[in-house]
């Protein structure tokens, strides 16, 4: 009996070490494929940067449609948003090359999905990236707007704002991904969680008023009619 | 051909108007009693001139002008009028009612224009001699105003558009915000031939327009500011509406600017009226804390724009005590500075950009009133022309940020 678990350990080693001898190949090409992909991404996106430079690429673009796009892009120049699209391209294909390596049919395979759902996955996408943009500017517009009216809250509201917006894009990204109910589930959870939290920070921010104000001198109020203290115009 | 500023029934009013010296427009008189306050002030003002006075088209009374027999001849248009209620008035805005002066004053020769955007009570003879005098008899191109204020009013003027604009131009012209001026022909029909016709452009900022011409410029004491309605509360609206035409302006003339180094006074007509110095109750506190709560949450917009340096000095500034607060003159003439570089690159949504500069102002407002307290209008002019110095000071600082920004970059 000893001698058939013997052979039959042997046999399972065997194979998990044959198994694993066929995938690290592969694996390591995959590593490889992705250090190499990102030097060599790195490299294209610190030259493209340095040829956009000297070619004053962000005063000419500035000039045009610059100045609308950046709130929405989040990144600081329209250079430094070329060189990081063409570095992540570079890294992505570095990325499928290295699945070819470790398994041919896996990137077959994840064409297929991709390019069958493709329009689902370039909407979802766009939601994203639309929806990251859109979450900083509101946050950003939110921020100042309450700081110039003095709401010592501001941050938070910001924040909240910022979320609520990630989240509803997310959501939709997802609903074009054609993902499960357990997802729309969750969002609904968060979302109604920031919502509360939004609605507990503005309650309590409307009790700290009504207290400051009933507790203000009653002097420091402009008087009725009279002149205010002084016009900044 | 671009399309004249009057519809047909006023164009064919403007078409038989007869010769007239001057043109005295005043967009904020729109009752009969008000063309009257206006044609008198005229008339005393500017005797024995022939004036046009063209006035809201909500008066449609012609004898509202009319004066004593053997008095000079006063013509009224009424006609649709841009209202001059914002400062500075709006690119559109502003652009009309210069066309429809330059057209005006075209059919009738006129020789001088005076803009009168304040409201009747303020319109007194004085102020019609004080815009038009200086064209007329001293062949300036632009007559700037000059208002007595209380010192702490129109201190988004004294503490930003005057020391920035001096220091930039080299001129020493305090009225940039105001609703009264007085114009030369050429003035006028400068104006005019930047307009596209449809009322767009760049911002139209008075001095600079006329110093890129060669004009000869000047001030003249017009008495009290009246305008013609209250400006806004919001501060961060006012702030950026005026920063952002002025940067935009900034911009536009930057090779102008930057040969300029130190300012010259210009000459100021008539004689100052006293200053308004009642006590006001001011609550710097509240303006400190605003500065404290804007250093805590928009330094990351700040940061975009301010080198660290002056974020350090910012941060400084917040620990102070509150009778020991005061900003630097140099760090707030580079803060400004560092926020029209952030226009210039847009860094950042410009609305976004300006707003945020908000509680910086606030803390510049706190430290001037807290400094200056009851000392005086006289007093406060010394500390503002210490300001204005700064500024120029700093002016290497934003030549050297404006023409290598990478270099700078905070």
């Amino acid at each position: 009996m000893w001698s058939q678990v013997e052979q039959a350990l042997n046999q399972s080693a065997t194979n998990v070490v044959t198994e694993a001898a066929s995938i690290l190949p592969g694996a390591i090409a995959l590593i490889a494929s992705l250090v190499l992909a990102a030097l060599l991404g790195w490299l294209l996106g610190f030259l493209l940067r340095f040829a956009l430079r000297a070619l004053d690429f962000d005063r000419r673009v500035s000039a045009h449609a610059w100045s609308d796009l950046a709130p929405w892009t989040g990144a600081a120049s329209p250079t430094l948003l070329l060189a990081r699209f063409v570095t992540w391209g570079v890294i992505f294909v570095g990325f499928l090359v290295g699945l070819a390596a470790l398994d041919p049919t896996l990137t077959s395979q994840l064409a297929n999905r991709l390019f069958g759902s493709a329009i689902n996955l370039a909407m979802a996408l766009i939601v994203l990236v639309v929806g990251n943009v859109l979450a900083r500017f509101l946050s950003r517009s939110v921020l100042i707007s309450l700081v110039n009216m003095n709401v010592q809250q501001a941050r938070l509201f910001s924040l909240g704002v910022k979320w609520l917006v990630l989240l509803v894009s997310f959501a939709m990204a997802l609903d074009y991904l054609g993902i499960g109910r357990i997802v729309e589930l969750a969002f609904g959870i968060l979302f109604g969680g920031v919502v509360l939290a939004l609605a507990l920070a503005v309650g309590l921010r409307s009790k700290d008023f009504a207290d400051w104000s009933r507790s203000r001198p009653p002097d420091e109020s402009p008087q009725e009619g009279g002149p205010p203290p002084f016009r900044h115009l | 051909m671009s399309p004249g500023p009057f519809p047909p029934e006023t164009q064919t009013q403007v078409d038989g108007l007869e010769t007239a010296d001057i043109v005295v427009v005043v967009p904020a008189c729109g009752t009969v009693e008000g063309v009257r306050t206006a044609a008198e002030a005229t008339r005393s003002g500017a005797p024995n001139l022939r004036a046009v006075i063209v006035h809201p088209q909500t008066v449609d009374d012609p004898d509202a002008v009319k004066g004593p027999a053997g008095s000079a001849v006063l013509q009224a248009l009424p006609c649709r009028l841009p209202g001059v209620s914002g400062l500075p008035l709006t690119t559109e805005d502003a652009r009309m009612l210069f066309r429809q002066m330059s057209v005006v004053g075209g059919q009738v020769g006129a020789r001088a224009f005076a803009l009168v955007g304040g409201l009747p009570e303020g319109i007194l003879p004085a102020t019609i001699h004080a815009l038009l005098h200086p064209v007329l008899e001293s062949q300036f191109d632009l007559v700037l105003p000059s208002y007595a204020r209380h010192t702490f009013d129109g201190l988004i003027n004294r503490g930003l558009v005057y020391p920035l604009t001096r220091a930039l131009f080299g001129k020493r012209a305090n009225g940039q915000l105001g609703i009264d001026f007085g114009f030369s022909t050429r003035m006028m029909s400068g104006l005019f031939d930047r307009d596209n016709g449809r009322g767009q452009g760049p911002p139209i900022w008075l001095l600079t327009e006329a110093l890129e011409r060669n004009f000869q410029v000047c001030e003249a004491h017009v008495g009290t500011f009246l305008p013609p309605v209250e400006a806004d509360d919001d501060l961060s609206a006012a702030i950026a509406r005026v920063l952002g035409s002025l940067f935009e302006d900034m911009d536009r003339h930057a090779s102008m600017w930057q040969r300029v180094r130190g300012s010259q006074p210009i000459r100021t007509f008539g004689d100052a009226a006293p200053q308004a110095n009642e006590h006001r109750a001011i609550d710097v506190s509240t303006m400190v804390e605003s500065f404290q709560l804007g250093f805590r949450n928009l330094q990351e917009v700040w940061a975009r724009v301010l080198p660290p340096a002056s974020l350090i000095e910012l941060g400084r500034l917040t620990r102070a005590p509150l009778d020991r607060f005061r900003l630097p003159d140099a760090l707030w003439a580079r803060i400004v500075f560092d926020f029209a570089l952030g226009h210039r690159l847009r860094v950042i949504s410009r609305d976004h950009l300006l707003r945020a500069m908000t509680p910086l102002y606030l803390a510049w407002v706190a430290s001037f009133v807290m400094e200056v307290g009851e000392a005086g209008h006289v007093a406060a002019q010394d500390r503002l022309e210490r300001l204005c110095l700064s500024y120029e000071a700093e002016k290497p600082y934003l030549l050297a940020r404006w023409r290598w920004p990478d270099r700078f970059s905070p």
